[in-house]
């Protein structure tokens, strides 16, 4: 958190070194849950890269939490990339899957095909659903906290989560047993 | 495979950025950190940009949360500090009848010119914060906001919104002090440690709670209650890391001025800041 306090107080004084550090410091946490929420690591890099923009030109506004502003603005971003992604044609959305699928093998050799199957598995999920599994376990948030960050009672984040992984355990016993 | 399998494997996903993505993005971002900033207004969702001294040290955060879940907890968790001769209910007593109340936050180092002050008034339902060159105004009664900001030219006001609370719900002083200890209490299962003590020469009680300290991510608030008037008059949060040293996050004081600032001129936007409207979203 002190280390969150100092970087900020460098990004209000305007020092690139600063927002280097910044993006050093949460580039992949903030890349793996901008994967998990959109499909394809290409517009993940894109929410990425637009998290950064926005960090620098508005960070001075930030006062604390630096963290909690970065997860909430990936998420932010998703959502909009997402947006967009439902008003195109699904042709082009069909299109758009075929390339995501060649990329992944060869973008991200480090994941196991274990985490592939779940981060597959993670899209047949509603966006609301995702969103408060991964801010938990990727984002290593408390439930209130993401209560708090999307504005909705405890309880539905909680019975979000419980569902979200139910059905991810449905999903993956299908796949396994064919 | 089971759920606890699926949460783990997805908790140890981690994705990593190439070199020539890293620079396109970091080119991007301090290509952006060093366009002059335009002179607009300040975006309606603000939510974040002013950051309360409370609940900077996420006595907001608590607040907040615990508006939601008082009534849960109310009559269930009770405080159980030992040793004290200042009652919950001699404090809300002492505090029946205190209108205006000034939280000052220093940050974590008192002196350095970082300071963040909050007026709230439980009469008039109007708060008022100050910080980095910031200020808003927002009367409840009226459902306005008022908004300064130094990279402006102009005062924008704006609708309060619906869902926002007066004091995060809180109907008094006490009952923001009182709802901080029951939530930290009840959240963490942490005990309420009550002694005497002075703080800058003044016989007070001090009441301490902590929770998470041995995590690394832990965190103590303590308060310093004035013995005679039973108002809290200071408080510090601090932060324990997993070396055991202690960091101090917030040096709060809390004040009880006859009243506030009148108006955001008073609080410190210059006179001839213009109000206008936000335009609409």
């Amino acid at each position: 958190m002190s280390e969150d306090r100092q970087l900020l107080k460098g990004l209000h004084r305007g020092e690139s070194a600063a927002l280097r550090q910044i993006y050093l410091k949460y580039k992949d946490d903030l890349l793996t849950i901008a994967r998990s929420l959109v499909h394809d690591i290409n517009t993940a890099e894109d929410c990425l890269q637009d998290v950064f923009v926005s960090l620098a030109s508005d960070g001075y506004r930030i006062r604390s939490n630096l963290k909690g502003y970065l997860l909430s603005s990936v998420v932010n971003r998703a959502r909009d990339y997402l947006r967009r992604e439902t008003a195109q044609s699904n042709f082009q959305v069909n299109m758009q899957t075929k390339r995501i699928d060649a990329t992944e093998t060869t973008n991200i050799p480090a994941l196991d095909e274990n985490m592939k199957t779940i981060i597959r598995a993670l899209e047949k999920l509603s966006l609301e659903q995702r969103e408060v599994i991964v801010l938990h376990l990727q984002g290593d948030m408390k439930f209130r906290e993401i209560a708090t960050m999307l504005d909705m009672s405890i309880n539905t984040v909680q019975s979000r989560y419980r569902y979200g992984i139910e059905k991810l355990r449905q999903v993956l016993t299908k796949k396994e047993a064919i | 495979m089971s759920s606890e399998k699926i949460e783990d494997t997805i908790r140890n996903v981690r994705l990593t950025t190439s070199t020539a993505t890293d620079e396109r993005i970091m080119m991007a971002a301090e290509a952006a950190m060093t366009k002059p900033k335009e002179k607009q207004p300040a975006r309606i969702d603000t939510s974040g940009q002013i950051r309360r001294i409370i609940m900077n040290s996420k006595w907001t955060k608590l607040a907040t949360a615990a508006t939601v879940i008082a009534a849960i907890m109310l009559g269930i968790h009770i405080l159980t500090g030992r040793g004290t001769s200042v009652t919950i209910a001699q404090m809300r007593e002492a505090m029946q009848g205190i209108d205006w109340m000034q939280i000052i936050n220093e940050g974590e180092k008192k002196g350095d010119g970082q300071v963040e002050t909050d007026w709230y008034s439980f009469v008039s339902k109007v708060h008022i914060g100050v910080g980095n060159g910031v200020v808003e105004y927002e009367d409840f009664n009226t459902g306005k906001r008022l908004w300064w900001d130094p990279d402006g030219s102009s005062i924008i006001e704006y609708p309060i919104a619906q869902a926002k609370e007066f004091a995060s719900g809180a109907s008094g002083p006490f009952e923001m002090i009182d709802k901080t200890f029951r939530i930290i209490q009840a959240e963490n299962n942490s005990e309420i440690v009550k002694e005497l003590g002075t703080y800058e020469g003044q016989k007070v009680e001090v009441w301490i709670i902590s929770h998470d300290v041995k995590s690394g991510e832990g965190r103590t608030l303590t308060v310093y209650i004035d013995a005679y008037r039973k108002f809290p008059v200071a408080a510090t949060y601090d932060h324990t890391r997993q070396d055991g040293t202690v960091l101090r996050e917030s040096n709060i004081e809390f004040r009880y001025p006859e009243t506030g600032p009148a108006d955001i001129y008073e609080a410190g936007a210059p006179k001839s800041a213009q109000i206008k409207h936000a335009p609409n979203p």
